[in-house]
């Protein structure tokens, strides 16, 4: 595989851009709207923080009007937005579906016909149902870009390690009350239901009903049938730099090592594939292994000075269409993953990643490609 | 288009672009492996030529010019607002995130010199604000699980608590988003308390709420949020039990004012009222095939019982068959739960 010569485009590239007189900074506005699709737990408030926002609680797709400061000063100021709402824990055939009655909502109120939709983490694989049911509801691909930040597309290892704590449900939901916090008694949820969504087998074959992410990538594909372009992604990071709950999370449960291939779970850690035999080169994110987390095309991002940042699509680690079939370089390549861990693209301090500008570049990526 | 952004589709804009995707393809950075993608449709392949780059390649940057060049953008970013506390705060986790990729052996030692040649009149200031930033996250760190097994009021208190302790009356300033979404969620937390109000009452009252407390701003904040802020109306449990209780066209009449107090034109709420109708067959449909499905399933048995299932869904939901049995596979049952009228 050809290796990216990071520096050299960066040395590249900032030798133009000082030589420029104004500096680019402001996203274009996309042809249609980008809604916003949360993983599990939190809608607006993890631990107290917005999801979508920077670690003070400005939402990263928050327009600026005249003077006002507290809002996205890198995009445009008619850049339209929708964050959806579904349950925090439950399985991706539900909250999927809560995703596509959310956006026809928001079709309504907007009159667009159109969205971008852009996952983290669990929100990534309730995309692509809500792309589906809106494709077959609709009668037309409503779902221009799919991208999905963080997804545990082929499993995390975290919720297999959870549903085998013993002894038994009532640990389980104890365990993840104490890590998100008391919503997971509130009513609709269903703890055990969200994490063997996460699993990448039949977590319970005897249980009546088919769970996990092999069946659920069977019934919701990427690939462009329901989703105009699906595309990727990728965040690992080592632990001295983890955010501190994850840090906290990953070493009392399991480590996990998510860079190696196999056409099936072939170490039993509940994700797709296996390790590579060294767990902490930065090969997952504290919750998802990198080799579960290609949807389509991987995207790149780069942080510029001087410029707004950019996304790139990346076509190195090739197209992942079957999401239960990658090849081996789509799941032990670690280009373009973002160094940072699954919760430093949203807005749970402490961290020092730009999500304002991560949201900004993702948002121009998406106007300049026509959508 | 921004006039900064307009550059870049400007003459001079274009050869750039053109000649960095050439530097590009030049390096061999574009040209796929041998994984050629699986695709149906050729505009999945319209985002593939990549971005701008340079033309202007005479020379590799020195570490001082790329040092500059940071410092430049930095002070252009962020002197127009230098004054604003959230500002200095991303000033800082910026420079830190720079110095960290940089110079990750001592990063720590290089912020106060940083601080004085980006922002010379405000980097003592600046630097407090550092200090007062690690404080902070350190307790972040060490108080996490105790944090996370607080009530949301507990942990609202612990957190500026500690805000408070480490910036002074600053922190309002810095958290002033989340100081202001919080008056939005005690807004909405306070109609919910208020089962009298009904469903329209509720949606007057929250938009009067939201007059008092962001005065001019009002309008504005409502129009940028307008469906997140009715969806958070309409799930209130209070809400829902008033709408409940309504046969269904009053329901929606009643759902059409409560949108019309949102601010929604019109044309919003005829498309909402159709979408409406739609969903109110739907689930008049789905509870009827519930019935049906629980008498089937106490009266067959294995592939008798998987084939009249199928019959039963064909029947009720034509072409959404496939939709229903795929969730049902998967322990889904859309209809079988209580109905969260007005989101679907």
């Amino acid at each position: 595989m050809k290796v990216f010569n990071r520096r050299a485009l960066c040395s590249a590239l900032l030798l133009v851009l000082v030589a420029l007189p104004t500096h680019a900074r402001d996203a274009n506005k996309t042809a249609y709207p980008i809604v916003f699709a949360h993983g599990m737990a939190g809608f607006d408030d993890i631990l107290g923080y917005d999801y979508w926002g920077d670690d003070y609680g400005v939402f990263v797709l928050d327009t600026c009007q005249w003077g006002e400061y507290y809002c996205n000063h890198d995009i445009n100021s008619g850049q339209e937005s929708f964050v959806a709402s579904v349950t925090p824990f439950a399985s991706s055939e539900q909250r999927g579906y809560e995703l596509y009655q959310d956006i026809e909502g928001y079709l309504a109120s907007s009159g667009h016909s159109y969205v971008n939709i852009i996952g983290h983490s669990q929100g990534g694989l309730d995309l692509r149902k809500a792309a589906r049911l809106l494709r077959e509801n609709r009668g037309y691909k409503v779902v221009k870009y799919g991208i999905s930040i963080s997804s545990p597309h082929r499993g995390s290892p975290i919720a297999q390690y959870v549903l085998n704590l013993q002894p038994g449900v009532q640990s389980v939901l104890e365990t993840l009350a104490e890590y998100f916090g008391n919503t997971i008694y509130q009513g609709g949820n269903d703890a055990i239901a969200a994490l063997k969504q996460l699993v990448n087998h039949d977590f319970d074959p005897n249980d009546g009903v088919v769970t996990g992410t092999y069946a659920f990538n069977q019934n919701y594909p990427a690939g462009s049938e329901n989703i105009e372009r699906s595309r990727s992604f990728l965040t690992g990071q080592d632990n001295g730099n983890m955010n501190p709950a994850l840090y906290l999370l990953k070493e009392l449960w399991t480590e996990i090592d998510g860079d190696g291939y196999a056409s099936y779970d072939a170490n039993g850690d509940g994700a797709l594939g296996t390790g590579d035999g060294n767990a902490s080169d930065h090969d997952d994110d504290g919750l998802v292994g990198i080799n579960s987390q290609q949807m389509g095309y991987r995207l790149e991002y780069w942080e510029c000075y001087g410029c707004l940042d950019y996304v790139w699509t990346q076509t190195n680690t090739g197209y992942v269409a079957d999401l239960n079939a990658p090849n081996s370089t789509q799941m032990t390549s670690h280009a373009w993953k973002i160094n940072q861990d699954h919760v430093d693209v949203i807005g749970v301090p402490p961290d020092t990643f730009d999500e304002m500008e991560f949201y900004a570049a993702i948002t121009d990526f998406i106007a300049d490609n026509g959508y | 288009m921004s006039e900064s952004k307009s550059f870049w589709r400007s003459p001079r804009g274009s050869a750039v672009i053109v000649a960095a995707g050439l530097l590009l393809i030049g390096a061999g950075l574009l040209l796929p492996s041998g994984d050629e993608p699986v695709l149906t449709n050729a505009a999945d392949l319209a985002d593939l030529q990549g971005p701008a780059a340079p033309q202007l390649v005479r020379k590799a940057p020195s570490e001082s010019e790329q040092e500059a060049a940071f410092v430049e953008d930095m002070q252009q970013r962020f002197a127009p607002v230098i004054e604003v506390k959230h500002a200095q705060l991303r000033v800082i986790e910026q420079l830190i995130a720079y110095l960290k990729q940089r110079y990750p052996e001592d990063w720590q030692q290089r912020i106060a010199g940083f601080l004085r040649q980006l922002f010379p009149e405000h980097a003592e200031a600046l630097l407090a604000k550092y200090f007062s930033l690690m404080s902070y996250n350190e307790w972040l760190a060490i108080e996490r699980q105790a944090l996370q097994a607080m009530s949301a009021a507990e942990r609202r208190e612990a957190l500026w608590g500690q805000r408070y302790a480490a910036f002074g009356a600053d922190a309002e300033q810095i958290w002033a988003a989340e100081l202001r979404n919080q008056k939005i969620s005690d807004a909405l937390s306070e109609l919910g308390s208020q089962p009298a109000l009904g469903a329209r009452g509720s949606a007057e009252q929250f938009v009067e709420s939201l007059r008092e407390q962001f005065g001019d701003d009002a309008e504005a904040l409502l129009a940028s949020r307008r469906t997140e802020l009715l969806n958070r109306i309409v799930e209130l449990e209070t809400v829902q039990s008033d709408l409940r209780r309504q046969p269904a066209e009053r329901r929606r009449q009643t759902l059409r004012q409560l949108r019309q107090v949102m601010g929604m034109d019109d044309a919003a709420l005829d498309r909402w009222q159709a979408l409406d109708q739609r969903r109110d067959e739907r689930w008049q449909q789905g509870e009827l095939y519930m019935r049906e499905r629980e008498a089937l399933v106490s009266q067959y048995r294995g592939e008798a019982k998987e084939a009249e299932l199928a019959a039963l869904r064909e029947r009720m939901f034509g072409e959404n068959a496939a939709a229903i049995a795929r969730e049902e596979q998967g322990g889904f049952f859309r209809y079988a739960r209580e109905r969260r009228i007005g989101r679907e």
